[in-house]
């Protein structure tokens, strides 16, 4: 009787193993996804330090300072048409739950920022087919209003912080053009927040509260439709941004280029391009990020 | 069949107890994602703790609401009095906070508005600086920003307009701070529980821990009300007093209180009210509007009714303030009385050119006065009796690089 108890005992524990193994083991059911950015300027690579003619309704000529965003809400689409939610992968500095910074200055050569860059989003999906990519750009709205004097990285980076919009830049596009050679800057974040404020980690109940919602939200929704993360990468043109722009020239008495304002008619061109609404005028496709080879 | 009854047994046992582990480990398996929390180690114990602050503040002025995650230490507000001085913490070290914020105007700076250090002037005034632990919202216009923690990191990092610069300089900001073994020791002394307290809370938190001790309640005014001394003002000033509290000049609904602000909140109350107003200082091309660059919570709501709608600020210290407004238009405090009278300033020409007493956001408390000569020498008699003297030469808030210097 004792030598069953103990084959008993043995023969369990084995199961037990055996089981949670079976559950645990991530590759049997899910696959890695590695989706890839690119910068460009009318197809031409982003590079800090170079400048590109021909750019904008004015065909100016641009000199880069700044090139990031955050993505969010990734999601690959299955055969069947359906959403599936990319896990983002945790270990990296890049990426923070569902939100993952795309970094392509070097802080060198005119740009701002800092050496590192990040041109990929990693993670991981159920192990299946794929046909498509869809993502928002932007911080979600849960991480937008939080604490940043706590915040971890990627969302603990100065430059990206909108004090006076309580929030995040979701992008950081500055540059100098031939007209603008102080600077010309594209900041998109949500605007129109209404009463109420920003989180505060220990804050006093009334300091806690969250907007209830923004009346700009601003986060445009990206669809590729035919998106194959092993063939294609995401491209994200600036000179596509700005081609409805006149970008030697801003509006007087608003900060140079476009700060998301709805007053800033600097905006309205950007807007169109994004495929965000801008006051009254008509909402398009998005045409800053396409699919390339 | 004792054997086989044993076997079953064992059979039995295994494919329950593999049942039970699958469970156990889908259980495990649930979304890992539930959302982590800051990383950042706060420890409001250990740091209430540390040696107690003492505020200093007549019997009968409310006491302010303090975060329970940056409870008041002297040791906090000691490192935040030296960082507050120190323009280390601009991007080419040419300004600290206190180049806008000069104790001797009540931590204001005489300009119409200041430039920060890369040459862009600031569309607003600098505001005066004290009793900011009591007000609900903070800057002019913003109705979000609620927390002194938080609202440095505009002149800090702010790009729109850039004061300080140090835009994504936060590293560099850090090492500078680390080289100097005063703040080795000061940083460490503020918070003992850190393995490394050069962080942005912990910068932020120490600087508004300085802030909060900025606490001017000792006018010529306060001693009347607070110290019962009936000499303290004079009869002048007392006569300003009841008209400042009248219905004719309409001044203590959005100047009234124990702060001269409609805007404050303290442990007494519960609940606090953001107010903004627009008291009809421009109305452009007669359609309400204000400047582009300074419409007030407009720019944040984009609710048409906030255009030209300002924080009320505090009138303690209003004599060392001046130049006055959100974007220092008024130069005295007669003038500012000329505005109310009129009921809103008149611009005849110019790009700003307009009637703001027509403003149609105007507030209904904005009506205009007659008041005689000796009347309005009255209400500024009584504006100067909040004038806290004390506290501009208060050597706890003043320059401690000056100060070790000497
Ligand atoms: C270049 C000048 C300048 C510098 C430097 C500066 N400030 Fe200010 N400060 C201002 C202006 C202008 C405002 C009004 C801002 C607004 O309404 O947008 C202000 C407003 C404030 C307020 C809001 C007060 C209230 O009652 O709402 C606080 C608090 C403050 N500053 C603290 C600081 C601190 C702390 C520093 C240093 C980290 C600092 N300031 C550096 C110009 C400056
Ligand atoms: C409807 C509310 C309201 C009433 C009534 C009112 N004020 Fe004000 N006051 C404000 C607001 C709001 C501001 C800031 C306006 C701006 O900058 O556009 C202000 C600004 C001021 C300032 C300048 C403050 C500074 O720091 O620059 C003074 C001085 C002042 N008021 C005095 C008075 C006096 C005296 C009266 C009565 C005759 C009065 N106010 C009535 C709301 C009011």
């Amino acid at each position: 009787m004792k030598l069953h108890t103990t084959l008993i005992v043995s023969l369990t524990s084995l199961c037990v193993l055996n089981a949670c193994a079976a559950r645990q083991q991530p590759e049997a059911e899910t696959q890695a996804v590695k989706i890839r950015f690119n910068a460009a300027v009318n197809g031409a690579p982003f590079v800090c330090g170079k400048t590109y003619p021909g750019v904008g309704a004015k065909a100016s000529t641009l000199t880069p300072r700044d090139f990031r965003f955050y993505v969010s809400h990734v999601s690959l689409i299955d055969t069947q048409g359906h959403k599936v939610p990319v896990r983002l992968n945790q270990e990296t500095p890049w990426q923070h739950q569902n939100v993952a910074l795309l970094d392509f200055e070097n802080g060198s050569a005119g740009c701002e920022g800092n050496l590192e860059t990040n041109d990929v989003v990693t993670g991981t999906v159920p192990a299946g087919q794929y046909k498509g990519l869809r993502f928002e750009l932007g911080v979600p709205f849960e991480l937008n209003h939080q604490d940043v004097n706590r915040a971890s990285s990627p969302l603990n980076l100065t430059s990206l912080f909108w004090i006076w919009r309580v929030g995040y830049k979701f992008a950081r596009l500055d540059f100098a053009s031939s007209g603008q050679p102080q600077g010309y800057t594209v900041h998109l974040g949500s605007t129109g927040c209404g009463e109420s404020a920003m989180m505060h980690g220990g804050g006093d109940s009334i300091a806690r509260k969250a907007p209830i919602s923004c009346s700009e939200p601003n986060r445009p929704d990206v669809f590729l439709k035919d998106f194959d993360p092993n063939t294609h990468h995401v491209t994200a043109d600036l000179g596509v941004l700005l081609a409805e722009s006149d970008i030697d020239l801003n509006q007087p008495e608003t900060p140079a280029g476009c700060m998301s304002t709805l007053d800033d008619s600097d905006c309205v061109g950007i807007f169109k391009q994004l495929g965000l609404p801008f006051g009254k005028a008509p909402v398009g496709p998005q045409r800053f990020f396409r699919q390339d080879l | 069949m004792n054997v086989y009854f044993s076997k079953s047994l064992v059979l039995l046992m295994s494919s329950l107890t593999s049942l039970v582990a699958l469970l156990a480990c889908q259980a495990g398996e649930a979304p890992a994602q539930s959302t982590p929390l800051p990383s950042a180690q706060t420890s409001a114990q250990a740091t209430a703790q540390a040696e107690a602050y003492i505020w200093k503040m007549p019997e009968g002025f409310p006491k302010p609401k303090i975060p329970a995650d940056n409870p008041m230490t002297i040791a906090k507000v000691d490192l935040g009095r030296h960082l507050f001085y120190d323009k280390r913490l601009s991007l080419d070290q040419s300004q600290s906070c206190a180049s806008c914020h000069l104790q001797s105007k009540a931590f204001s700076d005489g300009l119409r508005v200041p430039t920060g250090v890369t040459g862009v002037a600031h569309p607003r005034n600098s505001m005066a600086l004290f009793n900011l632990a009591y007000n609900p919202t903070l800057t002019w216009n913003n109705h979000q920003l609620t927390q002194l923690e938080t609202q440095m990191l505009l002149p800090l990092f702010g790009e729109t307009p850039p004061e300080m610069a140090m835009t994504g300089l936060e590293n560099e900001l850090f090492k500078r701070l680390r080289e100097q073994p005063l703040y080795q020791q000061k940083f460490k002394a503020a918070f003992p529980q850190d393995q490394d307290p050069f962080t942005l809370l912990r910068l932020t938190q120490a600087l508004a821990s300085f802030e909060r001790s900025m606490i001017s309640a000792n006018s010529a005014y306060d001693r009347y009300v607070y110290a019962e001394d009936d000499s303290a003002i004079s009869l002048s000033a007392k006569r300003g007093e009841a008209l400042f509290f009248s219905e004719t000049t309409e001044c203590f609904h959005c100047h009234g209180g124990f702060n001269f602000t409609d805007s404050s909140s303290h442990t007494g109350n519960a609940f606090t009210e953001r107010p903004f107003h627009n008291t009809g200082l421009y109305n452009l091309g007669g359609t309400g509007a204000y400047p582009a660059d300074n419409t007030g919570l407009y720019e944040l709501t984009h609710l048409p009714e906030d255009m030209g709608r300002f924080r009320a600020p505090s009138l303690r210290n209003i004599e060392l303030t001046a130049p006055y407004m959100h974007d220092g238009s008024i130069a005295t405090l007669e003038d500012v009385i000329e505005h109310y009278a009129a009921g809103g300033r008149t611009i005849r020409s110019g790009p700003y050119a307009g009637v703001g007493s027509t403003n149609p956001y105007k507030s209904g408390f904005v009506k205009g006065f007659k008041l005689t000569e000796q009347e309005k020498a009255d209400l500024i008699a009584f504006l100067k009796s909040l004038t806290d003297h004390s506290f501009i030469q208060d050597p706890a808030l003043s320059d401690p690089f000056a100060q070790s210097l000497k």
